[in-house]
């Protein structure tokens, strides 16, 4: 997945996960800035993983929320790059 | 004897009936039952229940807080901040440490819980929710409703079963007389509608079965009646001493005059047959009161429609009431909120007082034999009251009443 692709995924979770305005969601908004904190954070890379299958709930996972929708995408994009083709994502509810 | 008398001086609500006081006020005094189908019940030995509307529940809540906390957690946020406006208090300018959050919270919260177990099967805890706890644990809807609202004086959830929401304003009213806060934003908040839920009671044996008509399901103290109706829902009310409220210039819906909890320590789920627990806590609210038996105008009866309790409740009442003053179901129209019952009771018992009415009971066409209490159908009944009684009684046989005296 291209890296817009990635951050076209997250703001899409992020707006109906979270709720948020998608007219707040930009590339270098940061969670700070969107009023998330660090538990939001696991949460969007929970969600994340379940619906890309992308291994993200792993021990070098971001946890910082000074990081932006674009760093967290290029990192899903990075874990994707390093794993065999993920399994079926989305498989339960 | 109380130390102090407690005012009520904000009311909020939130029913199958909708958001606010009047949405369920009105639909009551309709008889209007609120059970119907639920599709997430779809396959279930039992698949109705009263839920609150959708729509309305998303538009009072605002956004941002269904991803981390359950159901409970976002109606007794909803009926909180109704409350507080209703009593014309302002977060931004009150002593918080002075403000108490007493939340009953009888059942326990499943909404996430399916996906984690899920989750625990495929041995992927992994992606388990960071909010599968703090969205569910029952202390979190005070938790929450005091971080929404700036309470940091005591705050604790009450569980008492079905008798939750009536035994937190019982304590909530101790804490203020004892002087632990000024101002108790204190009822109950649950939610019943889970497929997990439904289930279980249903396994139990407690519930109506009566699918071929949801709305006719929950009929306290007929002779057909087989059970109770899940429902969900969250009543708070903004308890204070009387001369805090004075002071404040705010006229109470009423006063919070007495207070009994007992238990029947007879069976976990079964109500003593003579009713035992019941008789102490309807005799203790009266001398809590200090009102006799004739001073009560109205009771409002826990009346959940099953064959056993609706039985040894009007036993109960007739044996402490010689001549009881008429009765009325407020189940039979909203069901079974467990934990919010008892308070949403409290405050229809306090509107009966505001409006010197008795709602009527939904659905009953055939009184049972042997329960001798005139109870209030088919049309609102207006009667002069001073004093309201309402019952509450739990499984593990905790049995919670409150007497509510006009202003």
């Amino acid at each position: 997945m291209a890296q817009e692709a990635t951050l076209a995924t997250l703001i899409r979770l992020l707006s109906e996960h979270f709720e948020i305005d998608t007219a707040d969601l930009h590339p270098d908004s940061t969670f700070d800035e969107l009023g998330l904190d660090s538990l939001a954070v696991t949460e969007l890379l929970v969600v994340t993983e379940q619906e890309t299958g992308a291994r993200l709930s792993v021990a070098d996972a971001p946890t910082g929320t000074s990081i932006s929708l674009a760093d967290i995408a290029w990192h899903i994009d990075q874990r994707r790059g390093n794993q065999a083709p993920a399994p079926t994502a989305g498989a339960d509810g | 004897m109380t130390a102090h008398e407690t005012a009520v001086t904000g009311l909020g609500l939130v029913t199958a009936a909708g958001v606010g006081v009047k949405a369920t006020w009105s639909r009551l005094c309709q008889g209007h039952p609120t059970a119907t189908r639920d599709p997430a019940l779809h396959g279930l030995p039992v698949d109705f229940n009263c839920r609150v509307p959708e729509t309305e529940l998303a538009n009072a809540l605002g956004r941002g807080l269904r991803w981390r906390t359950d159901r409970f957690i976002q109606l007794a946020l909803v009926a909180a901040r109704e409350a507080v406006r209703d009593a014309r208090l302002e977060p931004a300018q009150w002593s918080g440490e002075r403000v108490g959050v007493i939340v009953g919270v009888g059942g326990s919260s499943y909404d996430t819980m399916p996906q984690v177990c899920a989750h625990l099967a495929r041995a992927t805890p992994e992606i388990i929710s960071p909010t599968a706890v703090p969205r569910g644990i029952p202390n979190m809807a005070a938790g929450e409703i005091a971080v929404d609202l700036g309470a940091r004086g005591p705050g604790m959830s009450v569980s008492t079963a079905c008798a939750s929401g009536a035994t937190a304003l019982g304590i909530a009213h101790h804490l203020l007389s004892a002087g632990m806060c000024d101002i108790a934003l204190a009822g109950g908040s649950d939610s019943g509608c889970h497929p997990l839920t439904a289930a279980g009671f249903w396994r139990l044996g407690a519930l109506s079965t009566r699918r071929h008509d949801p709305a006719g399901a929950s009929r306290p103290f007929d002779t057909d009646r087989d059970g109770f109706v899940l429902a969900e829902g969250a009543a708070i009310m903004v308890l204070e001493r009387a001369e805090h409220a004075r002071a404040r210039r705010v006229h109470p819906y009423g006063m919070l005059a007495g207070f009994s909890a007992t238990t029947d320590a007879h069976h976990h789920t079964r109500p003593h047959p003579q009713g035992d627990g019941a008789l102490r806590a309807l005799r203790g609210a009266l001398s809590d009161a200090g009102l006799p038996p004739t001073d009560i105008d109205h009771i409002n009866a826990h009346a959940s429609s099953t064959p056993l309790n609706d039985r040894v409740e009007a036993a109960a009442l007739c044996e402490v009431f010689p001549e009881p003053p008429p009765v009325t179901a407020t189940k039979s129209v909203l069901g079974h909120s467990l934990g919010a019952a008892g308070a949403i009771e409290a405050i229809i018992s306090l509107m009966s007082l505001r409006h010197q009415t008795i709602h009527p009971t939904a659905n009953l066409d055939t009184i049972e034999d042997g329960i001798a209490l005139d109870i209030v159908t088919k049309a609102p009944r207006p009667q002069r009251m001073r004093a309201v009684l309402s019952a509450s009684f739990g499984f593990g046989g905790h049995n919670a009443v409150l007497v509510l005296t006009a202003p």
